[in-house]
């Protein structure tokens, strides 16, 4: 079967973009190879976030993407379905409930998203089940596991004591600077795995377009695409949540504006969701660093710059 | 290349206990609302599993990996969410980016190519939906290897891209494919004597042979339950007797 071939330009254009920022960035250490001070903030404190920014980035945008292929709902993202309330919700009992003794907080935060992230895309799959897998119901099954996951929160905060609260709003909020070596050679292990995964599937996810039956009739198991690029998505958001806690809206918006503009072939979108996703974090790490010591929460400015955005591309209409 | 199912049962919906589609036949499925024409379809196409132990659905000389290049099937529904194009679509169902010539010049769909399908018109739609069917096991065809599976393909479809699809789909049969339409047209079997006809009732297989020898009004009355004084006069066939 001859596989027709698809625009590699933008691919290169988003790593060009990457590079050019990670320069910029490094550029702002302008004593680096002089200053001994210099040089340790940059190798410890910048180029773990800058990590964080680029994996983290990556990860949600490219489970979204795929994400919004197998529930056949462009508007699909991890917060939306409820995966990452799921790992919000255990972070919470981790950090508030103080299961863990906080030496072993590094592995056990970590674990414990990615537990609470596969725990309830399971829920929402078998929820979704009973009510005949529709993609709507994945869709409802996700908000009604939110709202559940919100309100154990809740609980949670009002029997929290002060200090701990605090942290977990913090941590909710999101932030790169949470990260250190040991967490990203774990995290940043698995977010490539799972990243190479979906890789792997980019094309086999171009038939479920048309819906389960019309994937069947190309001899894909569409139960069995859906499945394993679920567990794929739980796994690359547990992480993504674990090590920068929760980051709202770019799941949504990348892969949202990069269809509109390149169409739908995910042999294309799904990778080049990843590059912009990551390009997007690190103008977040850019801003954040030229803003002066401010650390503002990443869900913030995600919002703040991809709201306008995500309107302005909407008003654009079909830019094909 | 034949088709043969054997002992095939799904409850409440299909009961077949034997039937034999040779190649290079074109068969009409037809039969009420809910008389088992889609479910049956389904099964050929490896949609639906019999619920009976000892069901068999043999397509002799086509290995089961290869079947997606000689098997295709139009179903009723599909719509996207997505705002694909006709191309996107082409490329993402079939070995091809765009329509080869002579499919082009049945359905005349690559003028549609950077259009959404979407905003296309419902009769346009179908189109493209045909020709992507066919697109996908259009080298099988070419060998008069293709199992083409259709579950309503006239609907929406203008009378003249009917009568120059139909005609298409005769060619392809002298070829030696095999091709199933579940259909309600009951007028195109007046002008089809030499294709087959599978009349279903209730899951089951009522009739199944050549048109001119078993197609008549009486059909109408008895399968359809049509009092004889209804049948309109265009399905009054020439096969009377």
């Amino acid at each position: 079967m001859p596989v027709p071939s698809i625009q590699t330009a933008p691919l290169f254009i988003a790593i060009a973009v990457i590079v050019g920022l990670l320069g910029i960035n490094v550029s702002l250490h302008s004593q680096l190879l002089s200053d001994a001070v210099e040089q340790h903030i940059f190798i410890n404190l910048s180029l773990p976030m800058l990590m964080t920014a680029l994996l983290v980035g990556s990860a949600l945008a490219m489970s979204s993407a795929a994400l919004q292929v197998v529930l056949n709902n462009p508007l699909a993202d991890p917060g939306i379905i409820g995966i990452s309330s799921g790992a919000s919700l255990c972070a919470g009992i981790v950090i508030i409930g103080g299961v863990l003794p906080s030496s072993s907080l590094i592995w056990g935060l970590p674990l414990a998203c990615f537990i609470g992230a596969l725990l309830s895309s399971g829920l929402i799959y078998l929820l979704a089940k009973r009510l005949a897998l529709t993609h709507s119901a994945v869709i409802l099954a996700g908000i009604a596991i939110s709202t559940v996951c919100a309100a154990a929160l809740a609980w949670l905060y009002i029997f929290g004591d002060a200090q701990a609260t605090r942290n977990l709003t913090f941590w909710l909020m999101g932030s790169f600077q949470h990260a250190s070596y040991p967490i990203l050679a774990v995290a940043g292990g698995i977010i490539l795995l799972g990243i190479g995964a979906l890789s792997y599937h980019r094309s086999a996810l171009n038939s479920l377009y048309l819906g389960e039956i019309n994937a069947q009739l190309l001899g894909i198991d569409p139960q069995r695409l859906t499945r394993v690029v679920l567990v794929i998505c739980a796994l690359l958001v547990g992480v993504s949540v674990s090590i920068a806690g929760s980051i709202a809206f770019v799941g949504l918006l990348v892969p949202h504006i990069l269809r509109r503009i390149f169409g739908s072939d995910n042999r294309l979108i799904i990778p080049l969701s990843g590059l912009v996703g990551a390009a997007l974090m690190l103008v977040i790490v850019n801003v954040n660093q030229l803003l002066n010591g401010v650390d503002l929460p990443i869900s913030l400015l995600t919002a703040s710059i991809g709201g306008p955005i995500f309107v302005w591309v909407l008003f654009q209409g079909q830019q094909r | 290349m034949n088709i043969h199912l054997k002992d095939i049962y799904i409850a409440e919906r299909l009961h077949v206990s034997e039937l034999f589609i040779p190649a290079g036949t074109l068969t009409h499925v037809i039969g009420q609302n809910g008389a088992g024409k889609s479910t049956l379809l389904h099964v050929i196409a490896g949609l639906l599993s019999s619920e009976s132990r000892n069901a068999e659905v043999t397509i002799t000389e086509i290995q089961l990996r290869h079947i997606a290049a000689h098997r295709c099937c139009l179903t009723q529904h599909n719509d996207s969410v997505f705002g694909l194009t006709v191309a996107e679509l082409f490329r993402f169902y079939t070995p091809f980016a765009v329509a080869p010539a002579q499919i082009d010049e049945v359905l005349a769909v690559n003028q549609y190519q950077s259009r959404l399908i979407h905003e296309l018109s419902g009769g346009q739609q179908q189109r493209v939906h045909i020709a992507r069917c066919m697109m996908q096991v259009w080298e099988a065809i070419q060998q008069g290897r293709g199992i083409l599976l259709f579950d309503e393909p006239f609907d929406a479809l203008d009378l003249a891209y009917q009568i120059k699809w139909l005609a298409c789909l005769h060619d392809l049969q002298q070829q030696g494919n095999i091709i199933v339409i579940a259909h309600h047209q009951l007028a195109w079997l007046n002008e089809c004597p030499n294709d087959d006809v599978l009349i279903m009732q209730d899951g089951q297989v009522q009739a199944h042979g050549e048109i001119a020898t078993i197609w008549q009004p009486a059909c109408l009355t008895q399968y359809f339950h049509i009092p004889e004084q209804h049948i309109p006069l265009y399905l009054h066939t020439p096969f009377m007797s």
